[in-house]
């Protein structure tokens, strides 16, 4: 026993200069989920990009995938900064994040760039950058350290929801202009996540369903398109010609994978009778190259990632870092969910690309860079914990 | 109090937020992704037999391979019809755009190799969104490798050919009617083609791809489905090539000769089995571009003032060139039925050869306010059955038909297959023979009613020498080789058997008999009388259409054509001749029809005049080709003779030669001996001729002009041609060279002729006794 502790106090010592190795299985998850994710970009996007009906590629089969290579090699880069950072920093930069943001999705009605009636993007350079991409883990990080800053207050409406709810409001009105449906979801949601997890009153995210259902009815009427993705979801093959054809596609492509798939890039639905095939709708050519069990297969590696994640969040013995992992497992959560959901059309076509597989460098770079902050957060699990 | 709380504490998560968090994480770790696995279990497993189909049904592109579409062949095997592969060439201007191929390179070639215009391809290729114009149709192989080289040279992916297939009929016109023809699409739309379509065109197969949204190929080949087409049929008919030439080529000049107005039909018929050997109508037109009119038609079109009345004209004219005249148009026969009334006379005992007849010229019936007049008016006086026959005399068969009587006379015309009693008397009467040929009119008789009324015997008495009904030349042609052969009435046909791919027969036909109608013993007596119509040189009115050394029957006709003069006030005739060889054991029927002879021929319009001399001609040619030896009497002795060999007699043995063979010699030249002779050793000319005989002199290369023989006796022709070193030889047989007249002549009258030339001619006999329209 004597000579236990003494072990232990010198490995304390140790981590004062160095801090302990991070979560090795998250990790794992995270880099396969990742190879899989762009092996299957180059799949799916090859047809797309030779045949080049928009006029983009050239012809050039693997430009999808080259660029989705290069975002997921600075996307390694930045979850490894990221996870070196210690979390006072996080915790320390966690409002400038959010006003960034929120700064960011101000000026996109002025400097924006338009594409499909939304204006959603910033340009900066050679590339693109989407600010409720980096709002969305603004309120994470954000409320997490207000949750901190109001701990014992959060039972309170004053305290515990209206300064949040006015943040939020704030940014759903600025997306609402964009307008971007889905990322607003996925705000509301993450902001009421943080809520729950911070312990304000259930009676409120009751309160909150009601009015979200009310506020869903006012969306709905205020935006028609709103509303014929309604009557899609509810039967697609009434309309496989124009409004349901994206999801009737998307039906082809999973059915027709069966139970084996008809093999890695075999697809045939990407032959661009499936559109966004390497975007939002990847997951089908995913289901439909690698069949039930592959989908399955991936699934569970997703399941497992965030199953870990809550688990690091759980084992964190800081509140700020509990709340920050459990916030962002949570938002991965929502968005590998409602994708799966969408393609499968469990729920109204809507566009929300799947972490790690959709082709896009913002989302990638943001999604890398917060698993970056989950490894950061797992190394400061307690002795024992570590790798378990 | 907070601050007291150590930092730790403070920090660390309460209770609340572990178990929100476990909630969590039984949500969105294993809640909704049970739920999405079973949404993935739905619609992968249990539903992916309907989503793969449905998949199926927008990736795989169908593209139909025709099968081969059978060849026709005659009886001996010689191709009548058959598809060849071409192609399609099409322009895919999408990529054209895609690769940036080079357009006026395409539009230059194309148009250079395809022989259309350029700036048309040029537009063509301007067409950016699609992915299939067509340049050309049914591109011939040669020309298709052509442009199959230039695509390959340049690599273009924009130009591209697709296979099709083309009929192609060897003998353009021949056998038009029987044979029929294809539309663009391969299908068969008139005789044998459009009749056994579904045999001769087979099951196409079908030929699946994976193609994406445009429908051009995946980048790799995952997925083809072939599925073979089943090749047609190939078709038998039992047309005879040869024989089918030999109806056409004697059709064809009768229609010349004798300024024929409106068509002509000709069927020759396996009396034994039914079989059509040869079947032509005139005007026939080329197989290969059945759309294409006479130029008769296309200089009217030209003339019509309304693109209405061009295109009138044009269908007008393409339905008259399509119509098979012997089994779409119904007519009186008029004299040639007088086979069918001596048969059913003889066969129910009411005549014998033995009987007698009396003709005065005219005989009165009940009902009739007018008596029937015999093509005769002066009357043929007492004659036998045979004379009588022979005579074609009306007189006589009114009387015949009287002692057969209605009743049994629509019996037999309902055994020969002219009219089905139905049962219901007052009824007009129709049948057809049921060949397998579309188009098939139906008779038209009088009712029953009609016809057996008591008061009025005026249909029976007409009926009796072909009047007062309608049939189509094959009923009759049908019924006669009944009469002839024993007695069967056999169903006629086209097709012989079908044949696989292998050659083996799938379909033979058996020749079908319909019924028994007279018995042997009446059939030989109806043989051996209608022998004699055309064998008697003094009285047959069918003699025009004898062979030598052939034994032929028949039987002429000649028809007013009683409605279309009602309608228009005009007199016209049908003409025709029914005969059949050898008599005395009958093969091979035919039938000449000429609608409406011109008053332009100068011959006398009737079936003994112009078409016994036609099927008499198409016999000489058919009967020895058939295989049946001409046997010569004394009679036909005195016909045409082969020439001599001379050359190197002396002159006197060569004239003393001459004289022995009946021919005359003419000497050219100073020499002793034959050097050369005019017309060459064994080339068949009438007797009494003059050969030219050459000593030392060799014939001059002068051409002279052919005179006109036409009008002159046989005997006068020859001589005539003899003052131009020319010569003539009978296609006819020849009796009585100093009465028989020259009918045509092989060449024109005022054409080039060397020499030596031997001219055919076709003689009739036309002294005053038997000029009639019988």
């Amino acid at each position: 026993m004597q000579y236990g502790s003494a072990e232990l106090r010198i490995k304390e010592t140790k981590d004062k200069t160095k801090r302990a190795g991070m979560d090795i299985s998250f990790l794992a998850l995270v880099v396969i989920l990742l190879a899989i994710g762009v092996t299957m970009v180059l799949s799916a996007s090859f047809a797309r990009a030779y045949f080049d009906p928009g006029g983009v590629t050239k012809g050039k089969a693997t430009y999808y995938f080259i660029r989705q290579f290069i975002f997921a090699a600075l996307g390694v880069a930045a979850m490894i900064t990221c996870s070196r950072l210690p979390v006072g920093f996080y915790k320390r930069f966690s409002m400038p994040v959010l006003i960034v943001a929120v700064i960011l999705l101000m000026l996109v009605p002025i400097i924006g760039t338009n594409a499909n009636g939304a204006k959603r993007w910033i340009g900066l350079g050679a590339f693109t950058i989407q600010p409720s991409e980096i709002a969305k883990i603004g309120i994470i990080l954000a409320f997490a350290s207000m949750i901190c800053a109001r701990r014992g207050r959060m039972k309170s409406f004053r305290y515990g929801i209206l300064p949040f709810a006015a943040i939020l409001a704030a940014i759903v009105g600025l997306l609402v202009l964009e307008p971007h449906f889905s990322a607003s979801i996925i705000i509301v949601a993450i902001g009421g996540v943080m809520l729950f997890l911070g312990g304000a009153r259930l009676i409120w995210f009751i309160a909150a369903a009601v009015a979200a259902g009310g506020g869903i009815a006012v969306l709905l009427t205020m935006f028609p398109y709103a509303s014929t993705r309604i009557t899609t979801w509810r039967d697609p093959f009434a309309s496989t010609s124009d409004e349901g054809y994206q999801i009737v596609q998307s039906l082809y492509s999973i059915g027709s994978g069966g139970l084996t798939g008809l093999g890695l890039g075999q697809s045939r639905q990407k032959y661009l009778y499936l559109p966004e095939e390497h975007n939002d709708f990847i997951f089908s050519v995913v289901c439909e190259e690698l069949g039930f069990i592959g989908a399955l297969l991936i699934l569970t590696l997703f399941a497992l990632l965030i199953i870990r994640g809550y688990w690091i969040a759980l084992h964190s013995a800081d509140r700020y870092s509990f709340l920050v992992a459990a916030g962002i497992t949570t938002l991965l959560a929502i968005q590998v969910i409602l994708n799966v959901a969408v393609v499968t059309n469990l729920v109204p076509c809507t566009g929300i690309s799947l972490p790690f597989f959709s082709y896009g460098g913002t989302a990638l770079l943001m999604q890398m860079a917060e698993m970056g902050i989950v490894l950061s957060i797992s190394r400061d699990l307690p002795a024992g914990r570590v790798g378990g | 109090m907070r601050k007291t709380v150590s930092r730790k504490q403070v920090s660390s998560p309460n209770r609340t937020m572990v178990r929100r968090t476990l909630f969590l994480m039984a949500v969105c770790g294993i809640l909704a992704f049970s739920v999405l696995a079973v949404r993935l279990y739905i619609l992968q497993v249990r539903d992916h037999a309907k989503y793969e189909e449905l998949a199926m049904s927008q990736q795989l592109r169908e593209t139909g391979t025709s099968a081969e579409r059978g060849t026709i062949y005659d009886c001996n095997m010689n191709i009548l019809a058959m598809s060849a592969n071409v192609d399609n060439v099409y322009l895919s201007p999408a990529e054209i755009a895609m690769y940036n191929e080079d357009r006026e390179l395409i539009a230059d070639k194309l148009s250079e190799i395809l022989g259309l215009d350029r700036e048309d391809i040029l537009k063509k290729t301007e067409n950016n969104g699609s992915w299939y114009v067509t340049v050309a149709r049914k591109v011939e192989k040669e020309t298709a490798d052509k442009v199959r080289e230039f695509k390959n040279e340049y690599k273009l992916k924009g130009v591209r050919l697709e296979s099709d297939t083309k009929r192609y009929y060897p003998y353009s016109s021949l056998a038009c009617h029987v044979i029929g023809f294809v539309g663009t699409d391969n299908y068969g739309l008139d005789g044998v083609e459009a009749q056994y379509d579904s045999a001769l065109c087979g099951t196409s197969g079908k030929y699946m791809r994976l193609a994406n949204a445009y429908g051009t190929a995946l980048l790799f080949d995952q997925y083809e489905g072939y599925t073979g087409a089943e090749n047609g049929l190939d078709l038998v008919t039992t047309i005879d090539l040869t024989i089918q030439h030999y109806v056409e080529k004697s059709l064809y000049q009768a229609v010349e000769d004798y300024d024929i107005q409106n068509g002509a039909g000709a069927i020759a018929m396996d009396v034994k089995t039914g079989k059509i050997l040869a079947m032509a109508s005139i005007g026939g037109y080329d197989l290969n571009n059945f759309l294409d009119v006479s130029d008769e038609a296309k200089k009217a079109i030209e003339e019509a003032p309304t693109q209405e009345e061009k295109d009138q004209i044009l269908a007008d004219a393409q339905r008259l060139q399509w119509r098979n005249k012997t089994l779409s148009d119904t007519y009186e026969p008029g004299s040639t039925f007088k086979i069918i009334t001596l048969s059913m006379a003889l066969e129910e005992g009411k005549v014998s050869l033995d009987d007698s007849f009396f003709c005065g010229g005219s005989v009165q019936v009940q009902g009739r306010t007018n008596p029937v007049r015999c093509w005769k008016t002066s009357g043929h006086g007492s004659q036998s059955l045979t004379q009588a026959v022979q005579h074609s005399c009306n007189a006589a068969f009114v009387n015949i038909g009287m002692r057969v009587g209605a009743q049994a006379f629509y019996k037999y015309c309902d055994a020969f297959g002219f009219l089905e009693l139905t049962g219901d008397s007052s009824q007009q009467l129709t049948a057809k023979t049921g060949i397998d040929l579309g188009g098939e009119s139906g008779s038209i008789w009088w009712s029953e009613d009609t016809f057996y009324s008591e008061k009025n015997k005026s249909q029976l008495a007409a009926a009796s020498f072909g009047q007062t009904f309608t049939i189509t030349p094959l009923q009759l042609i049908t019924a006669v080789s009944a009469c002839v052969n024993g007695g069967y009435l056999m169903q006629p046909y086209v097709v012989e058997s079908l044949l696989d791919e292998d050659g083996l027969a799938v379909y033979n036909h058996k020749p079908k008999v319909v019924r028994r109608v007279i018995s042997e013993e009446t059939s030989k007596t109806v043989c051996s009388i209608l022998e004699q119509v055309v064998g008697d040189p003094n009285e047959g009115t069918g003699r025009n259409a004898a062979v030598a050394g052939y034994r032929i029957g028949g039987k002429t006709g000649t028809s007013e054509k009683v409605s279309y003069e009602a309608q228009t006030g005009k007199k016209e005739y049908i003409v025709s001749f029914i005969g059949f060889a050898p008599a005395d054991d009958p093969q091979i029927a035919l039938l000449v029809m000429l609608d409406s002879p011109g008053s332009g021929s100068g011959v006398y319009v009737s079936g003994g005049q112009m078409a016994a001399p036609t099927v008499g001609k198409m016999f000489a040619d058919i009967l020895p080709y058939m295989g049946i030896e001409p046997k010569y009497d004394e009679s036909s002795e005195k016909a045409d003779k082969p020439v001599p060999d001379l050359n190197g007699l002396s002159v006197d043995d060569a004239k003393t030669k001459l004289s022995e063979n009946g021919f005359d010699c003419r000497l050219i030249g100073s020499g002793t001996t034959v050097t050369a002779q005019l017309p060459l050793t064994g080339c068949v000319i009438a007797e009494g001729s003059t050969v030219i005989i050459y000593a030392d002199a060799s014939p001059s290369a002068t051409l002279e002009t052919m005179p006109g023989i036409k009008g002159l006796s046989y005997a006068d022709a020859v001589k005539e041609l003899s003052k131009y070193g020319v010569f003539a030889r009978s296609n006819t047989v020849v009796r009585d060279a100093e009465n028989q007249k020259v009918l045509t002549q092989s060449v024109k009258a005022g054409g080039d002729i060397k020499h030596g030339t031997v001219v055919e001619v076709t003689l009739v006999s036309d002294d005053e006794s038997i000029l009639g329209r019988y």
